[in-house]
Formats: structure tokens, sequence, C-alpha cells
């Protein structure tokens, strides 16, 4: 998301490219920094894998710290444009003047992610990444380019935070080398599991209700990573499909009462 | 077909297949069968690019393939089965299959998300052909049930039609039968030998010598690591050092 959001805001302020295409351009920057490193990191698997991409996130912050003279330093960008305004005369005017047509934006990009990202899950390529999750081995034995695969994986999931990291610079107008933390990162794992992360609907709903349900607590907000940490313990011990899980897991229930009965 | 010469792989100081030659005609249906650590399953993952040679030669069809990648080895038309991990658990049958074809149905990333009119043709072919290999092996019937519910029999099938989804000109199977009862056995063999004579050729690790010696036209055997013999199942039964290999101190205490 950093490099997503530094790549646009550099490419509007030094080159006075258009906002819209730095967006853009903010997620394939983020995708081809995942292709670089993508080779070398997959030689590493399960939780060393892991490791690096914390790793990387944290070498990311230092150089944007360090780079003072691109990248502003700790104070970050500042003064970041706003998106140019689209204006489509006599049916809507939005001059992102108010934060409705930032929320509008945002909409509309949440939703054509999702799009895309269903395509993919109703594509015959699925089979394909199910396939080396299920098995590596067997996988590679049917002719799999594993590497391949699992590089181009890594790469569209770096590509919408990108986007996401280019929108964020020009909403806020600022960004500095602490805008995405460590925590954040954590909080999108917490989303994922607490959703259930093996249904597409899980990371969804996980990522509304966490973000949700934190504002409707705003007095305990010095708690949330003990909330937070609490309710993915829980769905881990009781419910591993999270909350997606929970239909099944009634029925589940249901059926097992009738048989003792 | 397929030419291995001076074939071997050290762990440390142990040599686990030593220089190791075996070649195998178009066509041909043969075994390799050992006690057990004799070095077969390593000699496996070498052709089959999973482990990398210490020395020697691998050639292909006139090409080199020593110590290349798995999913080359298997586009050039190796299929390799295995002994432990043979299906992917979560998915059904169908899929299984479907993921088995990988490298006969290659639809690009955008084709694919896109859903254009030749992806769809191309999946429905996938589909046909699916179906058809489940038919071949009788798996027909179930092909909805996730693989993971499957009985071990049903898995062992499933492992072998997987393998036969991806084309294999040289189909390596590796103890097909182990934890098989007998009836499941017979039926396995059968399979294979209906696998050989539409005629894809097949090199196969056994471990059941009765069922390796019903099925093959050759046989090599392997113990600590050397091909001791290599002949027909009929020399390799009556084959003194075969039989010591096998029955070790039995063969020893009757001489």
């Amino acid at each position: 998301m950093s490099v997503g959001g530094y790549t646009s805001a550099l490419l509007v302020m030094k080159l006075g490219v258009s906002t819209w295409a730095a967006m853009l351009a903010g997620g394939v920057a983020a995708a081809f920094l995942a292709l670089m490193v993508g080779y070398p990191f997959f030689r590493l698997k399960g939780i060393y894998f892991a490791l690096v991409t914390i790793f990387l996130s944290e070498v990311i912050r230092l150089v944007l710290e360090q780079w003072s003279s691109v990248t502003g330093g700790t104070m970050g960008l500042t003064r970041i444009p706003k998106p140019n305004p689209i204006v489509i005369p006599g049916l809507f005017n939005m001059d992102f003047a108010s934060k409705t047509d930032y929320y509008y934006l945002i909409l509309v990009l949440a939703l054509i992610t999702i799009l895309i990202l269903y395509a993919i899950e109703r594509s015959r390529i699925l089979v394909t990444w199910n396939s080396i999750r299920e098995s590596n081995d067997l996988a590679a034995s049917v002719g799999v380019n594993l590497n391949n695969f699992k590089v181009l994986a890594f790469c569209i999931c770096c590509f919408f935070p990108g986007i996401v990291g280019a929108f964020y610079s020009q909403y806020m107008t600022i960004i500095a080398p602490n805008a995405f933390g460590f925590t954040f990162s954590l909080y999108v794992i917490v989303y994922l599991i607490v959703g259930g992360a093996k249904r597409f609907a899980g990371p969804i709903i996980g990522a509304i209700i966490l973000t949700l349900l934190p504002e409707l607590a705003r007095g305990l907000k010095e708690f949330q990573p003990f909330i937070f940490a609490v309710v993915m313990m829980a769905v881990i011990a009781f419910m591993p499909q999270g909350i997606v899980g929970i239909p099944q897991l009634l029925t589940k229930f249901v059926k097992e009462r009738r048989g003792h009965a | 077909m397929l030419e291995i010469k001076g074939l071997s792989k050290h762990f440390g100081g142990l040599a686990a297949v030593d220089k190791f030659d075996l070649s195998i005609n178009q066509g041909e249906i043969v075994g390799l069968i050992g006690p057990n650590g004799a070095g077969k399953t390593v000699t496996f993952d070498m052709i089959s690019g999973f482990l990398r040679p210490t020395s020697g030669k691998i050639m292909f069809e006139g090409e080199d393939i020593t110590g290349r990648h798995p999913y080359y080895i298997a586009s050039k038309g190796i299929i390799r089965t295995f002994q432990a991990t043979s299906v992917f658990s979560e998915l059904t049958v169908m899929q299984n299959i479907v993921a088995g074809c990988h490298l006969n149905a290659k639809i690009g990333l955008l084709e694919s998300i896109l859903h254009l009119p030749s992806s769809r043709k191309k999946k429905e072919r996938v589909l046909n052909k699916a179906l058809e290999i489940l038919q071949f092996v009788g798996l027909a019937d179930i092909k909805d049930i996730l693989a993971k519910n499957l009985p071990h029999g049903h898995k062992r099938v499933l492992g072998i039609a997987i393998a036969l989804a991806a084309e294999p000109k040289l189909l390596l199977l590796d103890e097909s039968t182990s934890g098989m009862n007998a009836g499941e056995v017979t039926d396995a063999m059968e399979l294979i030998s209906k696998i050989w004579q539409r005629g894809t050729t097949i090199l196969l690790i056994e471990h059941n010598m009765r069922a390796a010696m019903g099925i093959c036209q050759r046989i090599a055997v392997l113990s600590f690591g050397k091909k001791i013999a290599e002949g027909l199942p009929a020399e390799m039964q009556e084959n003194k050092e075969v039989i010591e290999a096998y029955l070790g101190v039995e063969a020893n205490a009757t001489a």
C-alpha cells in the first residue's frame, strides 16, 4: 500500500500525471515489486515466507524514511492533489470537495475489485491454485509450474492494495512512511480469519464486521487490539471456518440434537 | 524412449541409488522391484525431477532431462504418481481430474477471467475429457464427492486417474497397490493393464511381487541402491540373488 501511495503521489506531484492514471500506476508498481521479490521469496515456505514479507514491509518503510530527497523522509509527502474531478454535464459532478464523493469513489473501487476477484474465483485458473494449495508435489507432477503460479497470485494480491494506497494518498492528501504499519497488516489477517478464509465472502464479511464493530464501541478504543485478539482466538477455537461457516455449524448442531432426541 | 545411465544419488555418505542403468522402449511395461529402502522411490524422484541426481544421466526421447524441474519433465510427457500424497483432498473427484488436465488445457489468465467463448469451449472440452477418464477408471458415479472422503482403494485409483489426465507418454506408478486388499489389488492391476493396452508406456514400482510378476514384461530388481538383476518375470523368480535379497535370512537358513 505504501508503494502504491508513494508511486501515485510522486507521479502526480513531480511528473504531473493525471490522478487516475497515477492511481492505476500505484497498483502496477505494487504488483511489479511483487514480481521482483516473488521468485526469491517463494523459495521459502510457510512461516518463513510470511516472515520475509514482514521484513520487506519494514525495508520499504526504512527506505521511505531515509530517501528524503524523493520521499520527504519521516515527514512524508504533503499537499498531494485530490483526484481530478469527474464531470458528466447534466448528470453528475464529482469534484471531491466533500467526503461523500470519496465515499462513492471507494465504493466503486471496492465493487470493481470484488467483481474481478469473483471472476477469478469462478475461473479455470482457480483449480490450478487450489491444487497447489492442496499439494505442491502432486501439482508439480502434472506439470504445474509452481513458481509462476505463486508469483502470479502474489502480484494480483499486491495490485489491489497498491490502488488503495494511491486512493489513500489522494484522500488524506498526505502520506508518511508509517501510514500502513505492521499492526494494520496484522488486522487484515484478523479480518481474513474471523470472516473465514476458505470462502469467497469470508474476508469481505470479516472486514465489514470488524470495521463497524469498533465504531460502535469507540469508548473501548484503547482495548481494540485486546478485543481483536480475543475474538480471533475464539473464532479459531470454536469456528475454524470463520463467520461464514456459522450456517453450516448451526445445521450440524441441530442435526446432532435431533439425533440425540 | 527412456535411457538411464549410471544414475546415482548420495545422501551424505550413503548411496541411496548407485550407478543405476535402465532403458525402456516405447510401449513396454516394466517393473522395478526390491525390498524396502532399496532406492526405488528415490529413482522415481530423480526421473521425475523431484530429486537432483548426484551423478548420471537421464535421457527421454533423445533429450537430456537430468535435473530439470518437475513441471518441465511432466510437460515432456513423463507423469508420476506418489506413494503417499496421492490426491487433492479438499477438491471433488471431478476437480481432481480437471487439475490434472493442467498441461493440455492451457488457458490464459485474462481469457479465463473474462470467460471468453474460447475459454468456455476449452473448459467444456476439459470437462468432457475428465468425465471420460472417470468412466475409464470407474469413478464416474462418485465424481462430486470430496477426495478426502473416499475409501483408500478409490483414492489410489484417483491418484492414477489424475496422472492419466496429464496425458502421459511414460507413466511412472509408485506402489499403486500399497495398502490394498487382495480384491482391490486385482482390480488395480487390471486397470494398469488396460492403461498399458491403450498405448501408454509404464514403469511401475511394486512391493507386491506377485502383482508385478503378473503384469510386467520385464523386471529390474534393486537392492541397497544397486541393480542386482534384470530380465523376464519368470527368470527373476528363479534368480538366486533376487531370492536372497527378498528373503534374506530365510534363504541362508535353507541353504
